[in-house]
């Protein structure tokens, strides 16, 4: 029924999309994202998948007020049960609504470009803990985690519309973020992630934690090991409460033989001293009580033979 | 999800075939007993249909290891084309292991199969099990054949005329979802398994992969939606392993990915039709009388019935045809291997489709279209079929429910939307949201499409795909639009396009003539704070006769100033709002202005279509627009004069200069006026106000 002329129509009508950038709407709200994505100077990328509005939306944590689990505010929950089996917890977001409905097109719809956004907006918080992390590590590195909270530039500001990193006194590129030596391999000896059911696995095709785990890794250059096995599907967290979620964890995980011996490995490859604690990165999508990070923590401390510190990496706080 | 492919012979013959529940497969195939104990309890009677498909084989040759069905499903249809050839098992047995691995995912980027180098997957295709006999279940094999088979014809019934994922099947037949499950997953895999395998439904991928030959690159096609690779995303998939593609255009349905199995409710080979002749019907114009309906309503609605019910002799004798163009635009690709007859159907298909034009009701905005429809949806369901309306937006079938449960109280009706609770629910009239068609296939005898014109149908394949992919072999489509787009009322013209014009509204008096007011843009007049006379003199008659006032601007960013402009020239009695889509409250707004509560509305192209005041009068400022091209300005001159107390609203183009849409919208609607009145259809004391209005022209 498409008449010669109808397809030349319809040909012109889209020559204008071929002319110019591939996909330059914004994934949130539709709304076309206008000349070049802000692309932030070796900062966040959200650019490329939000407009300025939508990114200026995202709730950053900049400074969290409890130095154990990150939580922006005052935390009772911490002040209660100070002994943890992982050191501390640092978030990127807080979960308002708007990040809630985010995950949810990602986690339940499906929608994977979602996961870039998230894995992307990981990052700062990533940076953040390896510098404390760093600054903790080593008394020579103090001077830098000092230098790093004295300046202001480091973390996404919602004057520069969200765009992390977007430092005007700074000159080089590189530079705006931490030296690749402290974000990388020698602070981090593995990342890993919170695992999921096999049959949730299959209804969602994807585990949200390891993706952004995957991203974490890359950054750090360390292996992605999966240290851990759901031994059974603990249901969903969202629904329950406080009391119930913890109860629920218990022996919830159990561990991934194969990743715990890659672990050792990489400890005996390391090369360094055996009574000196490894540090392992977990990541999950998620802090709300701290139930599943403590639960995670506890199996593998459990399944490892020698010194672990666990530091637990999580995109949002609710 | 996995499936498992198999190879199997029958009288010498190699097919492929793919299964979700091998152990049925395999009984069915082997277990002579088992098929004769199915086919006793589904066919109920329909002997022809069982024997026909001759799903008995000697030998059965099964890989191992399961595969993704994407994957399977396509390996499968390679083996259909290469297994006129095979000689003996053996032989059998590679090509079935050389397809598996042919099929999969090799193209295109290194990092893809870098990916899938990381998920352990390079060589696939694991060993091929010889299977010469089994027997179905343990002891009472008999009885849970019987089981099954009621099952199956219990879940073929419920699934008909529907296209749907396997979680929202299974969540239909009771095997999921918040209620107890009534059926394992795992028993209502293989009821759908036997269903398919009796030829009740088709299991395939959602997203299928055309056949590769000749060179050209695999594209893939969402069976769904009928997106294409452009909107195809590929990841790697937890569910089986690979970097598999799901389809981004229908994903805000559940997700289609090459792995999801799809199950369509459409029956194999020749369908009864369901529908009745209408030579048992009364006479049309017998039929008409219940409904009330104007002279031009009643021409129309009975030009749109002879439409549909003499095509019904035509298209008996064509079904096979119609049966081809329906199925195999999706199901074409869907479990390939069976008999061999089925080769060419897929090739006629293309050609057949497109036989079938649908019909047009170009009915003027307010002309009743929903009672001319209720005729069409009378005559197809007095004979025993099944009708579906889509509408674009949900406050339309919110607000059509309750109209059709009334006009067919005898009949059942469902009401579909995003937020809908029944979803699952059979129903004689299905009431929908465009997008819900896309959860159905060959289900309708008759599909009616309203405001085809308008989004988000319009310019739109994928529900273009879903709202053709839903009518059923024998049914039929009507459109409905007052403002047809340019190429449909070319095809009406040229006779391409069946089609009634319904040029008057319902009460029989002429549309409004849009008058042009020349005034400066709205953003001067904002920028100066004054109106110009003329526009304060018109605006004040239309609020001294008592109307409401809708004021279209085509920026949202002018519909507050705009409003507080407003406001110096009305007197201070007259409440002023201003909505538009970014408005949080546009619901309240918009019934308080419905509620009289406000007298004047300054709105942009939202209000366009859909809401009717009784009294209103319509001001388009910056008429001249690019936005207000000729349907839109059509379409809000349209929400003047619409009810029978007060018929000749006013209309307004305001701009400072005169544009072809405007141009063509005053012409559309005087020829509109012009063929009403030649029909005679408008009211005696009608013409000379007719008359008058279109003398007065342009106000300078």
């Amino acid at each position: 029924m498409m008449k010669w002329t109808a397809r030349m129509r319809h040909l012109l009508s889209r020559s204008v999309d071929l002319l110019g950038p591939p996909d330059a709407r914004c994934l949130v709200c539709g709304g076309r994202r206008l000349g070049q994505p802000p692309q932030t100077a070796g900062g966040l990328r959200l650019g490329d998948w939000l407009c300025a509005g939508c990114s200026a939306r995202i709730p950053w944590i900049r400074r969290p007020a409890c130095p154990r689990c990150g939580r922006p505010v005052f935390c009772p929950d911490c002040v209660r049960r100070p002994v943890r089996a992982f050191e501390m917890n640092r978030s990127a977001v807080r979960y308002n609504d708007d990040m809630k409905e985010w995950l949810a097109l990602y986690k339940f719809r499906g929608d994977e470009r979602y996961g870039e956004v998230l894995a992307e907006m990981l990052l700062p918080a990533y940076e953040r803990l390896t510098a404390e992390v760093s600054a903790e590590a080593g008394g020579e590195d103090a001077g830098a985690y000092r230098a790093l909270f004295s300046s202001p530039m480091n973390w996404p500001d919602r004057s520069r519309m969200g765009h992390p990193y977007a430092a005007s006194s700074m000159t080089g590129r590189r530079s705006d973020r931490l030296p690749e030596s402290r974000s990388g391999g020698q602070i981090w000896h593995a990342v890993t992630y919170v695992p999921v059911g096999r049959e949730r696995a299959e209804e969602r095709g994807f585990n949200q934690s390891e993706r952004l785990a995957r991203a974490a890794a890359m950054r750090a250059n360390a292996p992605l090991l999966p240290l851990l096995r759901r031994l059974r599907d603990s249901g969903k967290q969202s629904q329950r409460g406080r009391a119930e979620r913890l109860r629920a964890m218990r022996a919830v995980f159990g561990p991934d033989e194969a990743g715990i011996g890659r672990l050792a490995e990489a400890a005996a490859l390391s090369g360094c001293r055996p009574d000196a604690p490894m540090r392992i990165l977990l990541v999950d999508d998620i802090y709300t009580t701290g139930s599943t990070a403590e639960a995670c923590a506890e199996a593998i401390r459990a399944a490892v033979p020698f010194p672990v510190r666990i530091y637990v990496l999580t995109w949002a706080r609710s | 999800m996995k499936g498992y492919l198999y190879a199997f012979a029958s009288e010498g013959r190699w097919s492929a075939s793919v299964t979700i529940a091998p152990e049925v497969d395999l009984a069915y195939r082997l277990d002579a007993g088992f098929r004769r104990a199915v086919e006793a309890a589904a066919s109920c009677g329909d002997e022809g249909a069982a024997a026909r498909f001759g799903g008995r084989a000697d030998v059965v040759l099964l890989l191992d290891e399961p595969l993704p069905l994407g994957i399977a499903f396509s390996a499968a249809e390679v083996f259909a084309r290469r297994a006129r050839r095979v000689q003996g098992e053996a032989e059998a047995a590679r090509l079935l292991r050389a397809c598996a691995r042919e099929a999969e995912p090799r193209d295109g980027r290194p990092g893809l199969a870098g990916l899938n180098r990381s998920f352990g997957r390079e060589q696939p295709a694991g060993d091929v099990r010889r299977i010469a006999a089994v027997r179905f279940g343990r002891a009472s094999g008999e009885r849970e054949a019987r089981m099954l088979a009621a099952a199956a014809r219990e879940a073929a019934a419920a699934l008909e005329g529907r296209a749907l994922l396997r979680g929202e099947a299974l969540a239909l037949l009771g095997a999921a979802g918040p209620a107890p499950a009534r059926w394992s997953a795992a028993f209502a895999d293989a009821a759908l398994q036997l269903a398919a395998l009796l030829g009740r439904l088709r299991l395939g991928s959602a997203i299928a992969r055309g056949d590769g030959v000749r060179g050209r690159r695999r594209k893939r096609r969402c069976l769904r939606c009928g997106s294409g690779e452009a909107r195809m995303r590929r990841t790697p998939c937890a569910a089986c392993g690979r970097v598999c593609a799901y389809c981004e255009a229908c994903l805000l349905l559940g997700r289609c990915r090459e792995c999801t199995l799809l199950v369509s409710g459409i029956p194999e080979g020749v369908v009864s039709v369901r529908m009745r002749s209408a030579d048992a019907l009364p006479p049309i114009p017998a039929r008409l009388e219940r409904w009330g309906l104007s002279p031009a309503q009643s021409d129309a609605a009975a030009a749109a019935l002879r439409w549909l019910e003499s095509a019904d002799h035509g298209a008996r004798r064509g079904i096979s045809g119609q049966l081809r163009g329906t199925v195999a635009r999706m199901a074409a690709l869907c479990n390939i291997a069976g008999t061999p007859g089925r080769k060419q159907t897929a090739e006629s298909a293309g050609a057949s489709a497109k036989e079938r034009p649908p019909f047009l009701l170009w009915a003027v905005t307010g002309a009743g279209k929903t009672e001319m429809m209720f005729t069409l949806i009378d005559s197809v369901l007095a004979r025993g079929g099944k009708a579906m309306v889509a509408t674009p937006r949900r406050d339309v079938v919110l607000e059509l429910e309750p109209r059709i449960r009334k006009a067919f109280p005898e009949h059942t009706v469902v009401a579909l939307h995003g937020a809908s609770r029944e979803k699952w629910t059979k129903a004689d009239i299905t009431l929908a949201t465009t997008h819900q068609t896309i959860r159905f296939a060959a289900g309708f005898e008759l599909v009616v499409i309203d405001e085809l014109d308008a989004f988000p149908y319009h310019n739109n394949p994928m529900l273009q795909y879903a709202a053709a992919k839903c009518v059923a072999p024998g049914g039929h489509r009507v459109l409905l639009s007052a403002t047809p787009p340019a190429d449909m009322r070319r095809a009406a013209a040229k006779g391409r396009l069946p089609h009634a014009r319904i040029p008057v509204r319902y009460h029989g008096h002429p549309l409004p003539v849009p008058v042009e007011v020349r005034v400066p843009p709205v953003r001067e007049m904002i920028r100066r704070g004054t109106v110009p006379d003329k526009l304060k003199r018109a605006v004040r008659s239309s609020l001294s006769r008592g109307a409401q006032l809708f004021v279209f601007v085509p920026r949202i960013s002018d519909t507050g100033p705009a409003a507080s402009l407003l406001g110096t020239i009305c007197p201070p009695d007259a409440a002023i709002g201003f909505t538009s889509s970014q408005d949080e409250q546009r619901t309240e707004t918009v019934m308080r202005f419905r509620q009289r509560e406000l007298r004047v509305l300054v709105t942009t192209t939202i209000l366009e279509r859909g809401v009717t005041i009784p009294r209103s009068d319509v001001f388009v400022l910056d008429a001249d627009a690019p936005l207000f091209d000729e349907a839109s300005l059509e379409q809000m001159a349209g929400r003047a004069g619409r009810s029978k107390d007060d018929p000749h609203g006013r209309v307004y183009f305001c701009a400072p200069h005169a544009t072809r849409a405007q141009r063509a919208a005053i012409r559309e609607i005087r020829a509109m006026n012009a063929l009403a009145a030649s029909r005679g259809y408008i009211r005696g004391e009608s013409l000379a106000a007719n008359g008058k209005a279109s003398a007065r022209g342009t106000v300078r």
